[in-house]
């Protein structure tokens, strides 16, 4: 099940089903220490002796508020005759969760009700060692084990405190936990458990008829006793609405900081580009990791999570912000892969698979040794783009003290990486595993990675005036577009190749594989977007890749099995995929001379934008007939992906709409400084 | 480009780099490969630390992989 509308800040983050059950609270990295494990912390309303749990059998929308990191969850029970509106937030200072609930009643009678809250925590991935209890003195339920503190509380009628609680014990002798005793609408007050341990607790109030109460809920994160009861005592010294308040504020602030002009845009897209920078913001770890995506349930398909910092993806998210004006956060991320080039096997300048957000190397499926030979296991367009987008970073902010920091660790040492681990004789990168990690060879997008990452090593070269290596790069990158053109364009096929793997004999396999990441030629700036070899390549992708279905789209690649719902390959390549329905987007827009050209590019951003989620939640991919969201959701890089188009087209829109008279743009989005006419 | 000088004083300092590096053979007696040549058991190109020595930058070298590819031209 995707995750929806994920709130949190740099150190805490916590997810949603679509169910509306809180799934994942992630502490104190963003990504790293899943408290739950993913599993459901139940929220259910009892009401004059009926009960139910919320979930999407109610009437239940799943949003956010306007331009902010705080929810609009609205949930009408028929049955119940109540609803629910809610707005939940992580401070964006202190590592709190905040819930706040108007409860409606919708008969013309006073009635009893009750919130049931249930908590089924698995402290450090684990349900071994958990203890929870309830604290008199805070007036909460504590859980916690080792040096990790979860206090839960709340106001119902004006004041702090819950009115019945249970303990007990969950997945042991098939007991269940505490939420089954819920349901009747009493908890029996059980003061502590330990082991395998769950709790629910429960608000009572009473609600006039045609009325509405309110009642805050909260969870307190830390790393000990001293840390949850300081905020718990910050909550009750503030008032809650004064953390809901500022929260509300921050986001709103940040996420219009550029204050751009998107107005020539239609409104879905706006929304959705704005939701996107807050949905990216909610995945970043304080410590610099751009997680690739936090959905604890893509571990029952794939036996691992998304919770990893991957370098391609990483960069790319990277280089979205920095379009969009957020070096601040871009600055940690690349420190953060300073740190692991400054150590290990790292050291002489690439990156490894993934990493955790801690900065820990993260599993691997790519193996050391193949067929009796040793294997270096590297994506290796991770290291390009890092680089490359380390350019963009630094040729936009210029910010020479943070970037001469970087320059032996990153540039010197992924530059030269770069220009070495190569064929002498045929200039071309060595092999290393494709950007879906599932093949071994010399792919298009790769090579086209390392050329952008040799041009941004070559430029950083120029501008600290190091010739020497100005000239390495340069002929390196050199070489690697012109072995691109002789190897990995074939005439045959009229377009890129997706993979040519070496053979001991000196020739190639060739992968006749259809993949929307041969697109990459152009992006990356080896070739130009009108060159003969990249327009037939992105002709061919839009022929042969797009989803004849309904839902249409941009599929990964012919065959694509990965999540694969149909198998009619003609009709359904592969599921559509955001990101690759992007590139073609982009293509698009590299290529418009004037206004009537750039329509396509919008016609495709509506159609990410309709194909969100109402919070606008972007997933990896979605089901080619239902437009359900599939794997991973929300997918940083669809995010950024979306960010970064929506920019690449303003861009343009301001490059190529001049004003006659003038001869200025007509359309300028960027803001103007303060004080300036 | 000068000749890169055959010298234990070169020794110590492409041993500090070499030593450390993925694709050093790791064959007794073989270093300085710079200066005097690849090695007769060359491992497979899994990085290089040739740019960060302090040789690479003494003789302006500006190639890399030594061991493999043979002395610097």
């Amino acid at each position: 099940m995707p995750r929806d509308i994920p709130v949190g800040n740099d150190d805490l983050l916590i997810t949603f089903d679509q169910d509306y059950c809180l799934r994942d609270i992630y502490y104190p990295c963003v990504g790293k220490e899943n408290h739950t494990d993913g599993h459901k912390f139940r929220f259910g309303v009892w009401v004059d002796g009926r009960f139910d749990w919320v979930s999407r059998e109610w009437n239940l929308s799943l949003e956010y508020a306007h331009e902010s990191l705080i929810t609009h969850v609205t949930a009408f029970n028929e049955n119940l005759d109540i609803s629910l509106h809610c707005n939940d937030m992580v401070d964006y200072r202190e590592n709190v969760y905040i819930k706040r609930i108007f409860l409606k009643n919708l008969s013309d009678m006073e009635r009893d009700a009750r919130l049931f809250f249930h908590h089924d925590f698995h402290i450090l991935e684990s349900p071994t060692g958990d203890t929870a209890y309830y604290d008199p003195e805070e007036k909460a339920i504590i859980h916690y084990k080792g040096n990790r503190y979860f206090l839960i509380s709340g106001i119902r009628n004006g004041a702090q405190g819950i009115d019945r609680y249970a303990t007990g014990i969950k997945e042991f002798h098939g007991m269940e936990g505490t939420w089954k005793d819920a349901e009747d609408g009493r908890l029996e007050g059980n003061p502590i458990s330990q082991g395998s341990v769950d709790s629910t607790l429960s608000f009572s109030v009473k609600v006039a008829s045609r009325g509405e109460r309110t009642i805050y809920y909260w969870i307190c994160v830390g790393d000990n006793y001293a840390e949850v009861s300081r905020l718990n005592k910050l909550l009750m010294g503030h008032g809650i609405e004064y953390f809901i308040k500022r929260t509300e504020n921050y986001w709103r602030a940040w996420v219009n900081k550029e204050s751009l002009n998107l107005s020539p845009l239609p409104e879905a897209i706006v929304d959705l580009y704005k939701k996107s920078l807050l949905i990216l913001r909610t995945n970043i770890d304080s410590g610099g990791a751009i997680i690739a995506g936090n959905d604890s349930d893509v571990q029952h398909f794939a036996r691992d999570t998304y919770s990893y910092m991957w370098p391609r993806d990483g960069a790319l998210v990277a280089y979205a912000l920095d379009m969009a004006g957020y070096h601040g956060i871009t600055r940690g991320f690349f420190d953060f892969c300073q740190n692991l080039i400054s150590k290990g096997k790292e050291s002489v300048g690439y990156f490894l698979h993934k990493y955790n957000p801690d900065g820990s190397l993260g599993s691997s499926w790519h193996p050391w040794i193949s067929n009796g030979d040793n294997r270096l296991p590297i994506q290796e367009d991770g290291t390009g783009l890092v680089l490359w987008a380390l350019w963009f970073h630094f040729d936009k902010f210029r910010d020479l003290e943070f970037i001469v920091k970087l320059h032996d660790g990153i540039i010197i040492r992924c530059g030269d990486f770069l220009a070495s681990y190569r064929d002498a004789e045929t200039g071309l990168p060595l092999p290393s595993y494709d950007l879906w990690e599932e093949k071994w060879g010399i792919h298009t997008f790769t090579v086209s990675a390392v050329y952008a990452g040799l041009k941004a090593a070559e430029n950083f070269s120029n501008f600290f005036g190091d010739t020497k290596r100005s000239r390495i790069y340069r002929r390196a990158s050199e070489d690697v577009k012109m072995a691109m053109s002789k190897y990995l364009y074939s005439n045959q096929h009229k377009r890129f190749l997706k993979t040519i793997i070496p053979l001991k004999t000196g020739s190639f396999d060739v992968d006749p594989t259809i993949d929307a990441s041969i697109y990459a030629p152009f992006y990356f700036g080896v070739f130009e977007p009108d060159d003969e070899m990249v327009v037939n390549t992105m002709n061919a992708i839009k022929a042969e890749l797009w989803v004849k279905t309904g839902i249409g789209g941009i599929a990964r690649y012919t065959g694509d099995s990965y999540h694969k719902v149909e198998d009619d390959i003609k009709k359904v390549p592969g599921n559509p995929w955001f990101i690759c329905t992007l590139w073609l987007a982009q293509w698009y827009i590299a290529m418009a001379k004037d206004t009537e050209e750039l329509k396509d590019a919008l016609t495709i951003l509506e159609w990410v934008a309709s194909r969100a989620l109402p919070s606008g939640v972007l997933a990896e991919q979605v089901h080619p007939a239902t437009n359900q969201p599939l794997s991973v959701s929300p997918l940083t890089w669809s995010h950024a992906a979306f960010v970064a188009t929506v920019l690449e087209y303003m861009n343009k829109l301001e490059k190529i709409s001049v004003c006659p008279t003038c001869g200025g743009p007509v359309h300028q989005y960027r803001r103007q400084l303060y004080g300036k006419d | 480009m000068a000749k890169i000088d055959d010298t234990y004083e070169n020794e110590n300092i492409c041993i500090k780099f070499c030593g450390g590096c993925p694709s050093y053979p790791g064959i007794k007696g073989e270093m300085l490969f710079c200066a005097r040549g690849k090695s007769s058991s060359p491992r497979q190109k899994s990085g290089c630390n040739c740019g960060l020595c302090d040789i690479w930058d003494k003789y302006d070298l500006t190639g890399f992989y030594y061991c493999i590819e043979g002395e610097a031209k």
